[in-house]
């Protein structure tokens, strides 16, 4: 067998490394736009809504562990391939492959929008685009492991940021979150549309489950995973709710960002642009695994074993794509909204549908063997 | 072998660099660090930037530049054409909105590149000023630093002992967009120096319909019910007011960290506000002869009727005018949510019909070394 990144081997990942992969694929450029979106809908009132998209992450989450466990040493693509035969697999791995792929290329190219808006107003998105080439190949190539790694140094070299935004509050009105529920339920049910989508990247688990060294963590890693995401969610958007006006909010693109202007030391002014630069990072490390997996199914499709060859292709693919479409925000904003009705089928739905078929086949069997 | 790709990297990155097309060297920036905004008296509209010279071979520090233009920044291409740099925002200290731009409405709107362009500075400080924006920008006080650190400075000192208010780009959109206060920001005139003359309060549209004198800011950031530095207020007791020429019952005092509760009810089609101020206090000066041990209570009675008086009479200054600076319309939305649903896009006025009690309630904490 080919000695390739993704042998089982050596590329165990701990309990931390897996609940940080988990955790970082959710945690990328929704947030900064979540407090405005969350205000368009629901008010100040939207904070409630981020526990639905919690609950829902959650038990999609331990159904997707529910799932693996039936062939805990294979992806889903190969659990699949060994259940309900080849063709099947095929198609598995063809709609991961365009759903990876989407994913990686979506985030990153916003997070060129985000660098080109914020600090280099005038450059090519897709000359920003080429700056993370070298590191998105370096992190890659190295497999799960290194994947985890990276996750676990991004996520506590980072961890400095939330207390940070902390500075804010001194300008803050909690006067702004009452009344709670103030027009009832109905617009809080509403935002769970968006909250939900906001989790989106737990669909990792499918990919990463069989390289945990401890499977039996597994469902509570996951827990443990969605509920920091749910923590960094519920914290941002509680700033800026009571720093901004309800009524202001709603004029924020990326409010975050935005609070971030308020924080000034003596010796330092514009905060944002160094906390966009640090935002960065956690921005990688939601799109760097989604092109690990686009990887892993690609290379089940076509030259086995050529992993490098396959990461060289697809990033290049990403700057040549920008550099002939350079999506604008409005494109990028669009793309991201379609690309989301595909996450809820695949994150949310298909944990379910395969749980559900599993199950189902073990009946058939067991009652045409009794 | 290894050094090979290190190098190959290496270059492969300096290939991408020349793509940074924004890129500015320090030398050709001048940076902007006062900005004034004027209509002369044809009513066109006039920007002015104030920025520091850094060469030695020029006499000035600062360099003052007067265009006519439309917008904000359009009028930084005309400054780019005048001044030997590349204008920059980053930096803006303070903007400078002249009387009779503030006599119209609307005039908010100029204020956009600063909130969309993400290069500008949102913590620069907006200030009216009384008279013409030209006198203040053109002017060379020989006693005093560059002039827009002076002006900046002036504002953020007066606002340290809470005579005026500090309103920055980031305050004045949040006043402008929440419907529940109105906006209001610092005002200067120029006499022979430049004096901090109070607050300037606008109503929603941004027109200038009132002016607070220092001692009332005090009361407005009182009502508001946080101030930062220290607060010192004197007081006349109409009570202690003798003949001579020096006493008129004076009584200084600073306030030291106080609590606010606002109640707010909602009947008659008419919004009702309790504001109960708790204030301790600090008696720093005292002018007239009370014993303070025996009648304490005495002169807390006495300072609570004045400060009473003071509250309502400024309370209905703001009503006369429609405009809610110290914010209540926060707390009718957080407890009357209905009856603020009903008035949330006009609060000006309803606020007006409201009734408003303010309850100042002292307690002398500490008298100083003296009886």
């Amino acid at each position: 067998m080919p000695k390739t990144m993704n042998t089982l081997g050596n590329n165990q990942i701990t309990s931390l490394q897996f609940t940080f992969l988990v955790h970082g694929m959710q945690v990328g450029v929704g947030v900064l736009a979540m407090p405005s979106v969350l205000a368009g809908i629901s008010g100040t009132d939207g904070w409630i809504a981020i526990f639905g998209g919690w609950i829902g992450s959650v038990l999609a989450s331990l159904a997707m562990v529910q799932v693996m466990k039936k062939y805990p040493n294979g992806t889903v693509i190969q659990l699949v391939r060994h259940y309900f035969g080849k063709w099947s697999g095929i198609l598995m791995t063809l709609i991961f492959a365009a759903y990876m792929m989407l994913f990686a290329f979506l985030i990153f190219n916003r997070m060129a929008l985000l660098i080109k808006t914020w600090i280099m107003q005038q450059s090519y998105t897709y000359v920003l685009m080429l700056l993370f080439v070298a590191p998105a190949f370096i992190v890659v190539k190295g497999g799960v492991r290194s994947l985890g790694r990276f996750a676990e140094v991004v996520i506590l070299s980072t961890i400095w940021m939330p207390f940070i935004l902390l500075y804010v509050l001194k300008d803050a009105n909690w006067i702004h979150l009452l009344p709670v529920l103030k027009e009832g339920w109905m617009p809080v049910w509403h935002s769970v549309g968006s909250t939900i989508l906001s989790f989106l990247g737990f669909e990792s688990i499918l990919f990463f489950y069989p390289y945990l060294e401890n499977k039996k963590s597994a469902s509570t890693n996951v827990v443990i995973a969605n509920t920091l995401t749910l923590a960094v969610y519920l914290f941002v958007t509680i700033i800026c709710f009571v720093v901004y006006s309800p009524d202001e909010i709603t004029q924020y693109q990326e409010a975050p960002l935005t609070a971030a202007k308020i924080i000034e030391f003596r010796f330092l002014e514009r905060f944002d642009i160094i906390f966009l630069s640090m935002y960065v990072f956690l921005i990688c490390k939601s799109w760097f695994p989604a092109l690990h997996i686009a990887v892993y199914c690609t290379e089940q499709m076509v030259a086995k074993g050529k992993t490098k060859v396959h990461l060289l292709v697809l990033l290049f693919g990403m700057i040549v794509i920008a550099f002939f479409w350079d999506p604008s925000w409005r494109q990028s904003k669009d793309w991201i909204g379609i690309f989301n009705q595909f996450g809820v089928g695949i994150a949310y739905m298909l944990p379910f549908v395969l749980w559900g078929l599993l199950i189902a086949r073990t009946w058939m069997m067991r009652w045409r063997n009794g | 072998m290894r050094l090979h790709k290190i190098m190959l990297l290496l270059i492969v990155m300096l290939l991408v660099l020349p793509g940074c097309d924004d890129r500015v060297d320090l030398e050709d920036i001048s940076l902007m660090l006062m900005m004034g905004i004027d209509l002369d008296k044809d009513n066109n509209l006039v920007f002015y930037s104030s920025s520091p010279v850094f060469n030695k071979e020029a006499k000035d520090k600062n360099e003052q530049t007067k265009v006519y233009s439309t917008t904000v920044r359009e009028a930084r291409n005309q400054f780019d054409a005048r001044v030997s740099a590349l204008i920059s925002a980053g930096k803006l200290q303070s903007i400078l909105i002249g009387e009779r731009v503030l006599e119209h409405e609307g005039w908010l709107k100029l204020l956009d590149i600063f909130f969309r362009d993400s290069k500008a500075n949102v913590l620069a400080k907006v200030i009216a000023v009384e008279g013409p924006v030209e006198d203040i920008m053109f002017f060379k006080p020989p006693n005093k630093r560059r002039l827009p650190l002076h002006v900046a400075g002036l504002i953020d000192t007066a606002k340290e002992r809470n005579l005026i208010a500090s309103t920055t780009l980031r305050n004045l959109h949040t006043q402008v967009y929440e419907k529940g206060i109105t906006p209001y920001i610092p005002q200067v005139r120029k006499n022979k120096e430049i004096v901090a003359t109070g607050t300037a309060l606008m109503n929603k549209k941004g027109k200038y319909v009132a002016k607070l004198d220092l001692a009332e800011n005090e009361l407005l950031l009182l009502l508001q019910g946080h101030i930062e530095g220290s607060l010192s207020y004197t007081l006349q007791l109409p009570e202690e007011s003798k003949k001579d020429l020096f006493s008129e019952g004076a009584v200084t005092f600073y306030v030291l960290h106080f609590t606010r509760k606002v109640k707010v009810t909602y009947s008659h089609d008419q919004f009702h506000f309790d504001v109960e101020l708790s204030l301790p206090l600090r008696l720093t000066e005292k002018l007239f002869a009370l014993d303070i041990e025996q009648e304490g209570t005495k002169l807390e009675t006495m300072i609570n009727k004045e400060l009473n008086k003071q509250m309502k009479e400024l309370v209905n200054k703001f009503q006369k005018h429609q405009i809610d600076p110290i914010g209540l319309g926060l707390f009718a939305r957080a407890y009357q949510y209905e009856a603020w649903k009903k008035v949330e896009d006009r609060w000006g006025e309803a606020f007006s019909k409201a009734e408003v009690n303010v309850h100042v309630n002292t307690m002398i904490k500490d008298i100083g070394e003296v009886k």
